[in-house]
């Protein structure tokens, strides 16, 4: 479990910082180490380690953002499906301005849309993300396209 | 596209080996210690209930003994719901291994199990044990103002029980139901 944690530590404080409140960080880490310690039982190679490590990870984010609710949550209106192109959107702002925007507007994705973007950054694929959550990798795509697009209409309205 | 972007606390813990290990060792005691003090408060009812009921079931007046032979079947009663509830209700979230979408179902499943079992309290508990406690007392002190207190002092405790077990699925599982259902939505939709 040493090795996977550490192969993962990135992954795994980046799952802390979209759910928990910088103070609360270290405590919302503590749970998923426990969490992984308690499932290792489970994980007899059914699912890629990634994945496992993903459910187990999330799992525990969810349950604790539902716990210790921080953010507030934007939810994504479906209705805005001529938005301007998000490559258009991110050519007007510079890098680290764009990035800061960028995780501002993820803060207010609800807890199930940020579970799709944290690994949609760690450059998971469709099927992985699919097995994680649950769903289709149709379905995976459908609420991705929904997301980008309410993240650039996010976007958009920060540079107006 | 990189997540990074914002400092947080948590990139002043650098995770070595003994760090993962500590962290893992400290939650570890935590939850085992939760458990051990539901299971000491497991054994010390139980304790109670040897002593002082079981030896009741076998002396003194005939409705004493059928109250307190009452009560130890509510009790048996009550670990048959408790143990059933828990059966029915899967393993919940603690199996954090499942897909997000199956956890929570399952969580949805044990909480909506939860509330059947809270809501229907007054039969399995309540009644049972109240009731067998006051054939206990009415053996031994038929027709007193003893006995008439103890009646009035059993209602009103398991008036409290129910209003408190009720205020819990108000307050607390409902939400957490209809949370999870929200959730489980937004996931499918």
């Amino acid at each position: 479990m040493l090795t996977l944690v550490r192969e993962n530590e990135e992954r795994l404080r980046r799952i802390c910082r979209v759910y928990a409140r910088n103070e609360d960080q270290r405590d919302l880490l503590q749970d998923i180490l426990l969490q992984l310690w308690q499932s290792l039982p489970s994980f007899a190679g059914a699912s890629s380690p990634h994945t496992w490590l993903y459910r187990v990870a999330l799992n525990t984010a969810l349950a604790y953002a539902r716990k210790y609710p921080a953010q507030r949550e934007m939810p994504i209106d479906e209705d805005h499906a001529d938005m301007e192109d998000p490559a258009d959107v991110r050519a007007d702002l510079d890098e680290r301005e764009r990035l800061t925007q960028l995780h501002a507007a993820i803060a207010k994705l609800d807890v199930v849309d940020r579970m799709l973007v944290t690994m949609y950054l760690d450059d998971r694929t469709y099927r992985e993300m699919a097995d994680v959550i649950g769903i289709s990798e149709n379905h995976v795509g459908v609420k991705l396209h929904r997301i980008r697009k309410a993240l650039a209409r996010q976007l958009a309205e920060e540079i107006a | 596209m990189t997540s990074r972007g914002n400092e947080s606390a948590l990139d002043e813990l650098a995770l070595s080996e003994e760090d993962i290990l500590a962290l893992v060792r400290s939650g570890a005691r935590r939850f085992t210690r939760q458990l051990r003090w539901r299971d000491r408060g497991e054994v010390i009812a139980g304790v109670i209930v040897a002593a002082v009921i079981i030896p009741a079931a076998f002396r003194g007046p005939w409705l004493s003994r059928v109250g307190a032979i009452v009560i130890v079947a509510g009790l048996v009663l009550v670990a048959f719901r408790l143990w059933h509830a828990q059966r029915l209700g899967g393993p919940g979230a603690t199996d954090a291994s499942l897909s997000v979408a199956d956890t929570l179902r399952a969580e949805l499943r044990r909480v909506t199990v939860q509330i059947s079992l809270l809501e229907g309290v007054v039969w399995w508990y309540v009644t049972p044990l109240a009731g067998g406690a006051v054939m206990l007392v009415a053996g031994s002190h038929p027709a007193s103002w003893f006995t008439a207190a103890y009646v009035l002092a059993a209602a009103l405790v398991g008036w409290a029980v129910v209003a408190l077990n009720m205020r819990v699925v108000r307050r607390d599982l409902r939400p957490k139901r209809d949370e999870l259902a929200a959730l489980l939505a937004r996931l499918e939709s």
